[in-house]
């Protein structure tokens, strides 16, 4: 079917009233979580996943892409306004926000970030559309050692994810990737470490990993921390962009949205990376931004805001085209179609079209509809900020231990989930990322599966990831990838 | 009263030391592959060596550093960490024999109250609707039916509207 066709489909699927209401609810759902300090939108999306389990694919992803896409625009709010991203994606809207904010221009700087981010949404999603239909159709002529050299490649990407620590980085992606060796052998179909606990032969839900990780972990942090609430002092008030504002942040807003795409179609890359990058490039590029930026130029939220909202489009580049997930949430959303039994992947363009097109569709609607709430209800967003953690917390820790449960009627799946957040907490107490984590859960499966596939196909010879140019150019990339940070580290301290 | 670990990146290289050389203990018995493709054990090990290898960097570095990574908590840390455990422990560990609303209620209540809202006529509410909002969207908006226990309380929730006399 040509891609008109297989867009009315999907456009049928996401406008009906119930799939409509459910994108309304997940954007209302997600701005009014990111619009709490530190309530992230991985942390939103895997404690509400479960919401989703009875629905079908379609209407689950609806919910989940307007709660990540709503979580990801709110986190500004709070940034603005108390210096005090929302989410870690917001952080660098801080740099120009918060000044603005200062001189009584909190409404102004939201008006921008508003838009920006919906230029930058919106922009992702367009270039999602059109790109990842050419990228599976690639991908479908792929076999198991280009999708075994995909995997190492999208692993690798963990160094430059890991932040301050690489060692800890990759130590933490390979604990993802072992965790996910529980369960069944892919090949012989052997229990391996289920130490005769018949539900672990089953394997570990990494939903209910990833439940642990950014919901348990996050509460548990934050009652050791303290949970007092922030104070807003300040009133809002047009909250409608000007003409000359959106004149001058028309073209870094342009420039960071198609930045901010590419940058989150990398794996493990998401908002935080992406609003970081495009708004130091903008303050390399834009006139006068060197001196101004920082100071609360309105140019600055709209370079940071459209790359962290660009970001999400591009993360689901990779996690539709291949099953390899482009940022956090992205592998929460590859979770939840697995639960309906259907595999990301380029299968997925073939098997179910209209499901694909539908999530082209309904993240475009998500996007108008941040627009409208956003200009519309900025100071509603803005008295959230202050709500109190003493209620917020504890039912926090019951949506992620309901949301466990959900997965497969079991308490196995809670129990994992609260050992996956002590271990999380542990995790971050001595700074090791999470992220890296969550990519070898869900890659370490994909590599091993196709490792051993190529290896049974080749006879045991390792020339089959040599002999095919496609499989050695990605394996080199990974190399590459893996090895630049720990140059780049080593230069850096030869340099000092 | 404060405690003072020291070393702690030292210990959390160790364990992981450890972890590598269980993982190659515990998959010493599984079967062999076939025809070229390595068995079971393979990719775990593989994996276990590397994480091994690289706690071995950790602890070099943190040796050489001379600077050993410390945490001094405090006995009030160590409470305000060990209490919302227990209480999830508590909360997952009743589901099972109170079922999802009563166990549901008592965990929010008990976590309220040491979050500091000390007004039970405010938190027992809220902890019931919360419970009972779930239970319903749950069972019969999404078809995921959540542990009833041995008191049978999920079972009377269908007549709670007739109870209460709004039907």
């Amino acid at each position: 079917m040509s891609a008109i066709g297989n867009l009315a489909q999907g456009a049928a699927l996401v406008f009906q009233p119930f799939a409509l209401a459910l994108i309304v609810g997940g954007v209302l759902i997600g701005m009014t979580m990111g619009s709490l300090p530190g309530m992230t939108a991985t942390m939103t999306v895997a404690v509400l996943v479960s919401f989703t389990f009875g629905m079908s694919p379609a209407e689950g992803m609806m919910l989940l892409l307007g709660i990540y896409g709503g979580a990801l625009y709110a986190g500004s709010i709070p940034a603005i306004l108390i210096r005090t991203p929302g989410t870690p994606s917001a952080a660098a809207t801080v740099f120009d926000g918060f000044p603005l904010a200062e001189r009584g221009l909190a409404g102004r700087a939201i008006a921008v970030a508003t838009v920006a981010s919906f230029v930058g949404g919106a922009t992702s999603v367009v270039l999602l559309a059109v790109l990842a239909p050419q990228i599976a159709n690639v991908a479908i002529e792929f076999g198991s050692a280009e999708y075994f050299a995909l995997a190492v490649f999208g692993l690798t990407i963990i160094a430059s994810v890991s932040g301050d620590s690489l060692v800890k980085g990759l130590i933490s992606g390979l604990l993802g990737m072992l965790l996910a060796t529980v369960g069944l052998d892919p090949v012989l179909a052997y229990p391996r470490f289920s130490f005769g606990v018949e539900a672990l032969s089953s394997g570990i839900q990494f939903i209910a990993v990833m439940i642990g990780l950014f919901g348990i972990a996050e509460g548990l942090l934050r009652y050791q921390r303290g949970i007092g609430s922030e104070q807003v002092t300040q009133e809002l008030s047009n909250v409608i962009p000007s003409r000359a504002d959106l004149a001058k942040i028309r073209n870094v807003t342009v420039g960071s949205s198609v930045a901010g795409a590419f940058i989150g179609a990398i794996p493990g890359a998401g908002g935080d990376i992406a609003s970081f990058v495009t708004y130091n490039e903008a303050k390399r590029w834009v006139e006068g931004a060197a001196s101004s930026f920082g100071d609360g130029d309105i140019r600055g939220v709209a370079a940071a805001e459209a790359g962290n909202n660009a970001s999400t489009g591009g993360a689901l580049i990779p996690t539709l085209t291949l099953g390899i997930p482009g940022d956090s949430v992205t592998a929460i959303l590859i979770g939840a179609l697995m639960v309906h039994g259907i595999r990301p992947g380029p299968g997925l363009f073939q098997d179910e079209p209209a499901l694909v097109y539908a999530i082209f569709v309904g993240f475009f609607t998500v996007y108008v509809v941040i627009l409208v709430f956003g200009l519309l209800g900025a100071r509603y967003w803005a008295q959230l900020i202050d709500f109190p953690g003493t209620y917020l917390w504890p039912a926090i820790f019951v949506l992620s231990i309901v949301g466990a449960f959900a997965l497969r009627g079991n308490v196995l799946d809670v129990w994992v989930a609260l050992g996956a957040g002590v271990l999380g907490y542990a995790m971050r107490v001595e700074d090791y990322p999470l992220a890296p984590m969550v990519l070898g859960l869900i890659l370490g499966p994909i590599a091993e599966v196709n490792l051993r596939r190529s290896l049974q196909l080749s006879g045991g010879s390792l020339e089959i990831f040599y002999a095919e140019p496609l499989t050695l150019g990605i394996l080199v990339l990974a190399a590459i990838s893996l090895l630049l940070p720990f140059v780049q580290a080593w230069r850096g301290s030869e340099s000092a | 009263m404060t405690i003072e670990i020291r070393h702690t990146d030292k210990v959390g290289a160790a364990l992981l030391v450890a972890l590598a050389a269980g993982v190659f203990v515990a998959s010493r018995d599984f079967p062999s592959g076939f025809g070229g493709s390595p068995g079971a054990a393979f990719f775990p090990r593989v994996v276990a060596a590397t994480i091994g290898t690289l706690a071995v960097v950790l602890f070099v570095r943190s040796v050489a550093s001379r600077d050993p990574r410390t945490h001094r908590i405090s006995t009030d840390d160590a409470v305000r960490f060990a209490v919302p455990v227990a209480l999830l422990a508590a909360y997952v560990a009743a589901m099972s024999v109170l079922g999802f609303v009563l166990a549901t209620v008592a965990f929010l209540v008990g976590l309220m109250r040491y979050s500091g809202v000390e007004r039970y006529a405010r938190s027992i509410p809220l902890a019931l609707g919360v419970a009972i909002a779930l239970h319903y969207v749950f069972r019969e908006f999404l078809h995921v039916p959540l542990p009833s226990g041995s008191v049978p309380v999920s079972e009377l929730l269908p007549a709670l509207p007739l109870l209460v006399g709004v039907a």
